[in-house]
């Protein structure tokens, strides 16, 4: 039996792991895709530092630590359900059920769609699922494609798709709706992509971005914005323009796209379909939580991180005894931090353990100001609310079960 | 095509418009939305359609997202086979 | 604000539509208070059975069919798809024993005119072709039908709206006021009174507390029981299909004992199969107490899959998408309680275990007839609450 099962081999769940070895407890990883890595495999940028992140890289170092310290790791493992008896945690999955004193959730998080009209014709994808055929299985999507959606995650895998050779023909914005919500008002798009303006290295975008902070600037650029849109490494950003339906008789053949005002209206009579036999869908990310909400953690809404979070502490510890989380699950950032918070639910599960009395108050503190650290000078920002987000977490922690370190049950 | 027919929830094939109709009838909540409309009860158990039906709600009734119940997750949280749920996957 | 009414149903379950638009079909005025959504209790966490074939041939099967045979009208009846279908069932027969039962009991519901029969091994598998190969036989009710239970709580529902009753959801009942003279007078909710001479009691598992509010004690406990959810599939069998060993260690008591492992007998797992009309199907059934507690245990939900296969081996590979567990308001006899009370104005229908959405239609007319002081259809000897004051109840 393992001391610790971790359920996901994303970043954090690979960090959780191996800070959880490196002190000597047993470790068992869990994951329901065929090798470790998460949402590692699909990353590929470069930062403004100007090295590149490969997240492919990353994940084999994972990995090849995790070989070091004799992790279990097992791939194709999905878990369904998780709850507790009296002592121990009942992992129960496709390949059976197993027992732990702690787990650690790292499952990270899934795609929203936006939905658009003839969004279920074949050919029309998520851009995460795009990323994924194009990253990791390497087979191409298509010839030419839009992608409907303009934020950092469509960003940060459009360049994936241009570097693997595929035509990305142009972004639009959804058409704006209440479902759409700022999705499909270029103003909102347009504040939201300058948290990420090395991402995309058009001249307005790179440059402009201390300028455009300022809302009456962003205004002007907007009734300014060209009508062929910026190009972002090739591909026009046209955040003047919204997607209205996706075409095709049995699979896309294009997308009806039409004209709209700073504010998202749509001018009337500008309809124009643009031909494509592939289209993104760039909704966003949530928090994927139904592990720990089966096993009965109490949840808090939190927007800025995505949505309904687990309620944790600083050491990444819910109120349920055994029970820890890290990465995207609480709250969605890059995979640095994700990485970083899987070192400290890890940390924590080592004092839980009593393991190791001495130097892990300390360690664990500093693995604690490094998740700060990271996203201080972390490249993409998902959310630029982020910091309140996790304050509201700590301070509701605080409230509801006192300062980091009192033992709970 | 019209926002009537623009499907929200692909596993079930469910309308906008049949989610607002639901909320006219008196659903307050994503459970009682997808009890009326099926909404959510598909293969991906509202993965997708969640927070689509979330903001329909939010826009027609004036509810604050946070005073809206993201519904209960139950086992499986991922598809099962009852053999493999049964324990007897290899008899 | 204070409204008035005739008369006042606590509770939006199938129980307490079905009386509602009974009585809203009397041209009474009517009230209908819900402390959450229609059908947000049991009636959402069960499944659709409208049987006969587990009823014990005599006043059970009577009321029973007296009920079932009210839905299609119904459904007819009331502008809402509530999926309503007759497609009979199926009782499997696992051995010699079981079927020797089975004539008997087939027999005796055939003397009351139930269209039930025996088919033989050959015409079960000819009929039922993806059954496990060792089952001898079964136990056909041909009238039996299935509907989707929250569907027929929004349906009388819409149905009693049109006729005028009023439905407020989302509101709680505090207390009910009786007069100087014990009878009922008001009852107090969190939106205000509603002044009213009559009040049914329509909480199902709830009822007790309402039952507290006029010191009645009414003996009705939550028994829980989880259900698994398949994926959409291809037909695995055509009608609703249940085991009747389960049957025969209910009827039969001591006498028989199921040849099955000690977990299904601790759960009290019964397998139960219903295809629904979304094209996929529910798995049951289980029977335990564990108070008001919901959540599905994962002991059970792998005690129903392995009953499951053990049926049907096909569903080996069919997936379990979701599960839940509804709490059935269990009654010491498992009879019903639709009654009056020694409250004047204080009326009860509640207490159906799992036959609430099959019994629904016949409570609801069974307590308008009481209601209005009429000849009831069928006796309600046997479904009075008095019939419980000697026993040392614990409400």
């Amino acid at each position: 039996m393992s001391d610790v099962i971790v359920i996901g081999a994303g970043p954090a769940g690979l960090a959780g792991a191996i800070a959880c070895a490196e002190f000597g407890l047993k470790v068992t990883v869990l994951d329901e895709f065929f090798r470790p890595g998460g949402r590692l495999l699909g990353q590929l940028y470069e930062e403004p530092s100007g090295n590149w992140w490969n997240g492919i890289k990353e994940a084999e170092r994972l990995q090849q630590k995790t070989k070091d310290l004799a992790i279990d790791v097992r791939c194709g493992v999905s878990v369904f359900n998780l709850e507790k008896d009296e002592l121990l945690w009942n992992v129960h999955t496709n390949a059976g059920s197993m027992k732990a004193s702690y787990v650690l959730v790292a499952t990270g998080s899934a795609e929203y769609p936006i939905p658009v009209p003839g969004w279920t014709l074949p050919g029309v994808m998520s851009i995460g699922a795009a990323q994924v055929m194009t990253n990791v299985h390497r087979v191409q999507v298509g010839k030419k494609g839009i992608i409907i959606g303009a934020n950092i995650l469509a960003f940060a895998i459009l360049t994936e798709l241009q570097l693997a050779g595929i035509q990305v023909d142009r972004i639009v914005l959804p058409e704006k709706s209440p479902i759409s919500q700022e999705a499909g008002e270029p103003e909102e798009v347009l504040k939201s992509l300058l948290s990420a303006a090395h991402l995309a290295p058009s001249l307005l975008l790179r440059f402009g971005s201390v300028f455009m902070k300022n809302g009456l600037l962003r205004k002007i650029a907007l009734n300014f914005y060209p009508k062929g849109g910026m190009k972002i490494s090739g591909t026009p950003l046209q955040l003047r323009k919204a997607a209205m339906e996706i075409v095709g008789k049995k699979q896309v053949e294009g997308v009806r796209v039409v004209d709209i005002t700073p504010n998202g209206a749509t001018v009337p009579g500008s309809d124009k379909i643009y031909e494509a036999d592939f289209v993104c869908i760039a909704g966003g990310l949530y928090p994927l939580t139904e592990i720990t909400a089966v096993a009965g953690c109490p949840f808090q809404f939190v927007p800025e991180l995505g949505g309904h979070i687990p309620v944790h502490s600083e050491w990444m510890e819910t109120p349920l005894q055994g029970l820890f989380v890290a990465g995207n699950i609480t709250g969605i950032e890059g995979g640095k931090i994700a990485m970083a918070q899987g070192t400290v639910a890890g940390l924590a599960i080592v004092k839980r353990s009593g393991k190791e009395a001495g130097s892990i108050d300390r360690l664990l503190q500093k693995s604690v100001d490094y998740v700060r650290d990271v996203r201080q000078h972390a490249p993409i920002q998902f959310n630029p609310g982020v910091d309140e987000g996790r304050q509201t977490m700590k301070e509701l922690w605080v409230s509801k079960y006192g300062k980091e370190g009192k033992v709970i049950s | 095509m019209n926002d009537k027919d623009l499907l929200v929830c692909r596993c079930e094939e469910i309308s906008d418009e049949e989610i607002r109709e639901a909320i006219r009838q008196g659903a307050r909540t994503i459970t009682g939305i997808k009890r009326r409309t099926r909404a959510g009860m598909g293969l991906c158990q509202g993965r997708t359609c969640q927070r689509l039906v979330a903001r329909i709600l939010a826009e027609e009734t004036g509810m604050k997202p946070e005073d809206i119940d993201p519904g209960t997750d139950r086992p499986p949280v991922k598809p099962v086979s009852f053999g493999v749920l049964g324990g007897v996957a290899n008899d | 604000m204070t409204r008035s009414a005739d008369v006042v149903i606590i509770g939006g379950g199938a129980i307490g539509t079905a009386v509602t638009y009974y009585l809203a079909k009397r041209n009474l005025k009517v009230i209908m208070v819900e402390k959450g959504d229609i059908a947000q209790g049991t009636s959402s966490k069960c499944d659709g059975n409208v049987l006969i074939h587990d009823k014990l041939p005599g006043y059970d099967a009577s009321l029973a069919k007296l009920s079932q045979d009210m839905f299609p009208g119904l459904t007819k009846e009331i502008d809402y798809d509530m999926h309503w279908t007759r497609k009979g069932s199926l009782l499997l027969i696992e051995s010699q024993q079981e079927m020797e039962v089975a004539k008997e009991f087939c027999r005796k519901q055939q003397e009351q005119g139930l269209p039930v029969r025996i088919m033989d091994q050959y015409e079960v598998h000819e009929d039922e072709p993806k059954l496990a190969k060792d089952i001898i036989g079964g136990l056909e009710t041909q009238c039996d039908g299935s509907l989707d239970p929250m569907a027929l709580a929004y349906g009388l529902t819409h149905g009693a709206q049109k006729l005028g009753a009023e439905i407020l959801t989302y509101t709680s009942v505090t207390g009910i006021g009786l007069n100087s003279d014990g009878s009922v007078g008001k009852v107090i909710t969190d939106k205000g009174e509603i002044l009213t001479k009559n009040v049914v009691n329509a909480a199902g598992i709830w009822a007790p507390e309402i039952g507290a509010m006029v010191n009645l004690k009414i003996p009705i406990k939550p028994r829980q029981g989880q259900i698994l959810v398949a994926e959409r599939t291809f037909p695995v069998a055509r009608r609703k299909v249940v085991e009747f060993g389960y049957l025969m260690a209910k009827f039969e008591g001591d006498n028989y004992q199921r040849s099955v492992p000690p977990e299904m007998v601790e759960y009290g797992i019964a397998f139960v199969f219903e295809p629904t009309h979304a094209n996929n199907f529910l798995i049951g059934s289980s029977r335990r107490f564990v108070g008001m507690d919901i959540t599905c245990h994962n002991g059970v939900l792998k005690a129903l899959a392995q009953r499951a296969v053990r049926f049907f081996p096909v569903m080996k590979d069919i997936n379990v998408i979701r599960s839940y567990a509804g709490l059935r308001p269990y009654t010491p006899d498992h009879m019903p309680i639709v009654s009056d009370s020694e409250v004047p104005g204080f009326y009860v229908a509640a207490g159906h275990e799992g036959d609430g959405i099959g019994l629904s239609l016949i409570t609801g007319k069974l307590m308008t007839q009481i209601i209005c002081g009429e000849q009831t259809e069928i006796t309600i000897d046997p479904l009075r609450l008095s019939r419980f004051a000697d026993e040392n109840v614990s409400a």
